[in-house]
């Protein structure tokens, strides 16, 4: 869709990896964190509602849980998309020891409505996927914003393909009346 | 098929595509991690090289146990009774993400030593006892066309990977499962698959 197979591992991640396991250096462990902590941040920022404390917790219990994996990681797909299913299992359980009505207030908190007459379309999407229930907006940022295929979503994050195709549907349902709404209202998924 | 009227323009999806593209992560956020990672703040402090060698090792370590005290029991000792095994099952350990992989060379040999532990004493009470690691770089392959190809692997995330088995002799399903009751690799947040290998 928009990027080449997240199965084909590359080259130069194949490198980075047998160096750091060799070494298990601060060097390489950097090399990859530079490399990978971007996209990465991006991701935990798009599951989370936005860059912030949640992001950066995500971020670092990711690392934490990829190096101590990494000897058995298995070139089943980039390591990338390795390190993102690990970024949604984690931040599925912060989710899960926070309680979830809170973690859902705190984001619709964070975006109370501006007094400003008018809310441009940017505006009004991105505070949209903010209020959009966990389900819907982890299956929106893996498929239309990430890239992934439904069947790489199955495959890699553990949703199954009718799950993704459904909540898929359903997200942009609740998108697209928001946008018609003029509001960022939330739908229960 | 997703509703028309549910879609979103192309214009909503360059929108949505564009959501975080500026975000960068905090360089605070490099040191903490760097932290996390490291090991009493020592870089490279990481889990130990031989850290990815505890399945192999503690799999060949316990079988080889259970070599020694099989052979050593028919060689030197009165022959003990053995409890009925009527068949042979087949212990299929999966590591998921929930696996608790040992942290540094300490945990390593505890570990270690508890998997060998395991396997002893299923020796000692006279149970056939054999296994293996199982390298995690494997692909499934089908035929396509009459050709041969690789597939998708089939594990499933939430399952994990099939890191290894044992094969043990009991007296019946039951049996086999009672024996997991003390199994370390469940105690660490594996799981186990019970099998019956089937006698023709």
């Amino acid at each position: 869709m928009h990027q080449p197979s997240m199965e084909t591992p590359t080259d130069d991640d194949r490198r980075q990896v047998g160096a750091f396991l060799q070494s298990r250096s601060a060097e390489d462990f950097l090399a990859l964190y530079e490399r990978h902590t971007p996209a990465l941040y991006r991701f935990a920022g798009r599951l989370a509602g936005g860059p912030g404390v949640e992001a950066d917790d995500v971020v670092q219990e990711t690392w934490v849980r990829a190096i101590s994996r990494l000897h058995r990681f298995g070139w089943r797909c980039r390591l990338g998309t390795w390190l993102f299913a690990i970024a949604l299992n984690v931040r599925r359980e912060l989710l899960r020891r926070a309680g979830r009505d809170r973690a859902i207030a705190a984001e619709l908190d964070a975006l109370a409505p501006r007094a400003t007459p008018e809310i441009d379309t940017q505006r009004r999407l991105h505070r949209a996927l903010v209020g959009l229930a966990d389900g819907y907006r982890e299956v929106i940022v893996l498929h239309d914003i990430e890239g992934y295929t439904h069947q790489e979503i199955a495959r890699h994050f553990g949703i199954r393909e009718g799950t993704s195709k459904s909540q898929l549907a359903r997200g942009r349902r609740a998108l697209r009346r928001a946008l018609e709404d003029g509001g960022g209202g939330s739908d229960a998924g | 098929m997703p509703d028309e009227q549910d879609d979103l323009t192309v214009a909503h999806r360059e929108v949505l595509r564009s959501w975080g593209r500026d975000w960068q992560p905090p360089e605070s956020l490099r040191e903490r991690t760097v932290r996390a990672v490291t090991d009493e703040g020592r870089p490279g402090a990481i889990a130990p090289r031989r850290a990815r060698r505890f399945g192999a090792f503690a799999w060949a370590a316990a079988v080889a146990a259970v070599a020694f005290v099989v052979g050593v029991g028919i060689g030197q000792r009165q022959v003990r009774p053995v409890p009925p095994q009527a068949q042979r099952y087949m212990l299929l350990l999966f590591e998921s993400d929930e696996y608790r992989v040992p942290r540094d060379e300490e945990e390593l040999r505890q570990r270690e030593s508890e998997y060998v532990a395991w396997a002893r004493r299923l020796a000692d009470g006279g149970r056939f006892v054999d296994g293996e690691e199982l390298s995690q770089a494997g692909w499934r392959y089908g035929l396509d066309s009459g050709r041969l190809t690789r597939l998708p692997p089939a594990d499933d995330p939430m399952v994990g990977v099939l890191a290894g088995y044992f094969v043990v002799g009991a007296a019946s399903e039951d049996d086999a499962v009672a024996l997991l009751e003390d199994c370390p690799h469940l105690a660490y947040g594996g799981t186990v698959e019970v099998r019956m290998i089937e006698s023709h």
